[in-house]
């Protein structure tokens, strides 16, 4: 396990509970797991929602391992609220479709 | 008049003689040109000859609206102010989020003209036809709150400050709390003794088909809301939310463009503003997206800065104290500069007096004496008279060419180009000069949105030509620029670092000899895709045929339209061009990508273009039907 400052930028950094700090993990799959424990009940993070930056650098990969430290950088456009349930489409009809195509 | 959406008529104001006239605009003028900056063009291109200036008493200012202003669009009320530029000498297009344009064509017009001088300081006031010209004496001097608070209160308004009253030349126009910021327009307004107009009126602007043009319209809300840029982060960080991701790419402009990268960064960052400073956000009217963040100066809510502000008078530099920023943005606002250009200005006498060049008192990092360098830039007092007249003179007058960060004399924005070379190539092809939107934007494809490889020189000028003219039709139709963002696919946005992004990041680059064609041939593109509603809308607005393609055609026109007339004007071929701080130095030293590749991009972007070094040829011309 490494000691990393992790801070949060993007909508993400003003919505999360955890914005700036000192963390342990051992890779960046690792902060996210940590992320989305201290964000239960908002909307998940996941690898490829964000951008990584480890001392400057791009990551490519939620596999990169972390050392001692280290400074990341993760940079999200999630904006933290849980996402309601899509409600079940009722199939159009050929009418309706058409009557949308007419209104554009 | 065929076409709804418009007033239906141009004003021309002679300060001169005091009076006025109605301008003839026809149908085949707004089928050219739609309204906003190309129809300002279009009139200024009527009107030049070799060698006008800024203060010949004939230049004129020319505030246009759009088509779809007025008409319910969502962020759709802006207006812009086309001159002759005195920072640059050719013809500067400003855009502005103030209501005067909505007023004005509630008064009845569509564009108004101002030519002449005053013999002494005048106030404009536009009531539907009744125009007057009012003793202006007893504002003279006024910042720009107090001097709005003493004009008719529902008026749209546009007014300058003690910076345009003594002609520094980045002085800016204001309209409520929006500027015309770029170029020097409120000098012009200076010179000719124009403190303020307003305007006012009660003729409804009527539209072509109500129900289509309302459905049009709630759609158009709908995505913008549900866009994450328009909807969430804009709303959320502001401009300033481009902070960190610029930070990130290297494209944040550091100690007069020295670097890309500033260690201090979140100090000044969005969301540094948003947890600490915001009060509230806002926008312009009608506009949904609602970018402008409030904060507060001395106990005032006041409009705090946007990122070219943060950007500029902190990381460039070396300010990390974002209270100093707020102050200065206010400050700046109130004397009526462009904060920018004052920012650009800034940072090249700080590396002058650091270099032993220019002995000043500006140095990085040092900010107890910045206000009073404002004031007396805008009083020209002092060294603020030698700051008044902007980078490029000042290195005319001292040296250091290579670190004037300026293209055709006006300051670059925020977005340091060696971290995306297809934004440099913008700033050097801007028709008005080191401006990041005439430039077309790339910076957003290139790290600010999507992640296409911002060192690559291909594909870069076709994307960028196409969003040139792209940008021109949509300010043109009166419509906020950051609209355009939701033509950047929202999963793209939402997973950066998905399959679907990269397919994207990729794919764009690849498709630049597509775009080149649809470039070259705009009639390729004439189709209408549900995801860009600016066709509907003028559509649906005006009774105006019109598709992407023809969209792409009028911005085509507008371009070039602008880039004659500048030629006209005395802008010699090779201008576009940048300081070779950029073109010749590696940003990371040691890594040749991090310079912006300028000439290799130029070839292809004149070729596209139909240019020669920066000249429209004759073929071109005549195929606009400018020759």
């Amino acid at each position: 396990m490494a000691k990393i400052f992790l801070k949060c930028f993007g909508v993400f950094g003003i919505s999360s509970n955890f914005d700036k700090g000192l963390v342990e993990a051992k890779n960046i799959a690792d902060l996210i797991d940590f992320l989305n424990e201290c964000n239960r009940g908002k909307e998940k993070i996941s690898f490829v929602k964000t951008m990584v930056y480890i001392n400057g650098d791009h990551c490519n990969s939620k596999n990169t391992s972390l050392k001692d430290g280290d400074e990341v950088w993760l940079l999200s456009t999630t904006d933290g609220e849980p996402k309601p349930k899509p409600k079940s489409k009722k199939k159009k009809t050929a009418k309706a479709k058409k009557d949308d195509k007419k209104t554009v | 008049m065929a076409y709804k959406g418009y007033a239906g008529k141009v004003l021309k104001v002679d300060l001169s003689t005091k009076t006025y006239e109605d301008f003839p605009w026809t149908d085949e003028d707004r089928e050219r040109t739609l309204g906003g900056k190309i129809m300002a063009a279009d009139i200024f291109y009527r009107h030049i000859r070799p060698g006008m200036k800024a203060y010949d008493e004939d230049n004129w200012l020319v505030a246009t609206t759009g088509p779809i202003s007025g008409c319910g669009c969502p962020s759709a009320s802006r207006f812009n102010i086309s001159t002759i530029s005195p920072l640059t000498g050719i013809i500067t297009s400003s855009n502005c989020g103030g209501n005067f344009g909505l007023s004005l064509k509630k008064a009845g017009y569509d564009a108004l003209i101002i030519t002449g001088k005053s013999d002494k300081p005048v106030h404009v006031q536009i009531n539907d036809d009744k125009v007057e010209f009012k003793d202006a004496s007893e504002l003279w001097g006024l910042h720009m709150t107090p001097v709005q608070e003493k004009l008719p209160p529902k008026a749209g308004k546009m007014v300058i400050g003690p910076a345009g009253e003594n002609k520094v030349l980045y002085a800016c126009v204001f309209s409520g709390e929006r500027a015309a910021g770029r170029g020097g327009v409120g000098a012009v307004f200076g010179d000719k003794n124009l403190k303020a107009v307003t305007a006012d009126g009660s003729k409804p602007v009527e539209v072509h088909n109500k129900e289509k043009l309302r459905e049009t319209n709630r759609k158009w809300v709908k995505q913008l809301r549900s866009h994450p840029l328009t909807g969430s982060q804009l709303p959320r960080l502001g401009t300033a939310g481009l902070v960190a991701p610029m930070q990130a790419r290297r494209i944040l402009a550091t100690k007069n463009f020295a670097q890309g990268r500033f260690d201090d960064f979140e100090k000044i960052s969005g969301e540094e503003l948003t947890k600490n400073h915001l009060v509230k956000n806002s926008g312009c009217t009608t506009c949904v997206i609602q970018c402008t963040r409030r904060v507060k100066v001395d106990d005032k809510v006041v409009k705090g800065p946007e990122l070219e502000t943060l950007g500029l008078l902190g990381p460039n530099l070396l300010n990390s104290d974002m209270e100093s920023i707020i102050r200065w943005n206010y400050e700046l606002d109130e004397l009526g500069m462009d904060t920018i250009s004052v920012a650009g200005v800034l940072a090249f006498a700080m590396e002058l007096n650091e270099k032993g060049i220019w002995k000043n008192p500006l140095e990085f990092g040092k900010i107890d004496n910045i206000s009073e360098i404002f004031d007396d830039i805008a009083h020209r007092r002092g060294i603020g008279d030698i700051l008044a007249d902007g980078t490029k003179r000042m290195s005319q007058r001292f040296g250091g060419e290579d670190f004037a960060i300026q293209a055709k004399g006006m300051e670059l924005s925020a977005y340091e180009p060696r971290g995306a070379v297809g934004q440099g190539l913008g700033y050097a092809t801007s028709n008005r000069g080191g401006c990041h939107l005439n430039a077309g934007y790339l910076v957003v494809l290139e790290g600010l949105g999507l992640n296409i490889d911002p060192y690559t020189a291909f594909g870069k000028a076709a994307i960028n030509i196409f969003f040139q003219n792209f940008m021109e039709a949509i300010s043109a139709a009166g419509s906020c620029l950051f609209t355009s963002y939701t033509i950047i696919p929202s999963p793209a946005l939402k997973n950066p670092s998905g399959l679907f992004a990269k397919v994207v990041n990729v794919g764009f680059v690849a498709l630049g000899p597509v775009i080149g064609l649809m470039n070259r041939f705009p009639a390729i593109a004439s189709l209408n895709l549900p995801i860009i509603l600016y066709p509907y809308a003028i559509k649906h607005a005006t009774g105006m045929k019109m598709n992407i393609g023809k969209m792409m055609k009028v911005g085509e026109y507008g371009y070039n339209l602008e880039r004659y007339s500048n030629i006209i004007l005395g802008q010699e071929a090779g201008a576009d061009i940048l300081p070779s701080r950029l073109t010749d130095e590696e940003q990371i030293p040691g890594n040749k990508k991090t310079k912006v590749p300028l000439d290799k991009m130029l070839k292809s972007y004149y070729r596209i273009r139909g240019w020669e070094n920066g000249v429209p040829k004759k073929s071109k011309l005549k195929k606009l039907g400018l020759i």
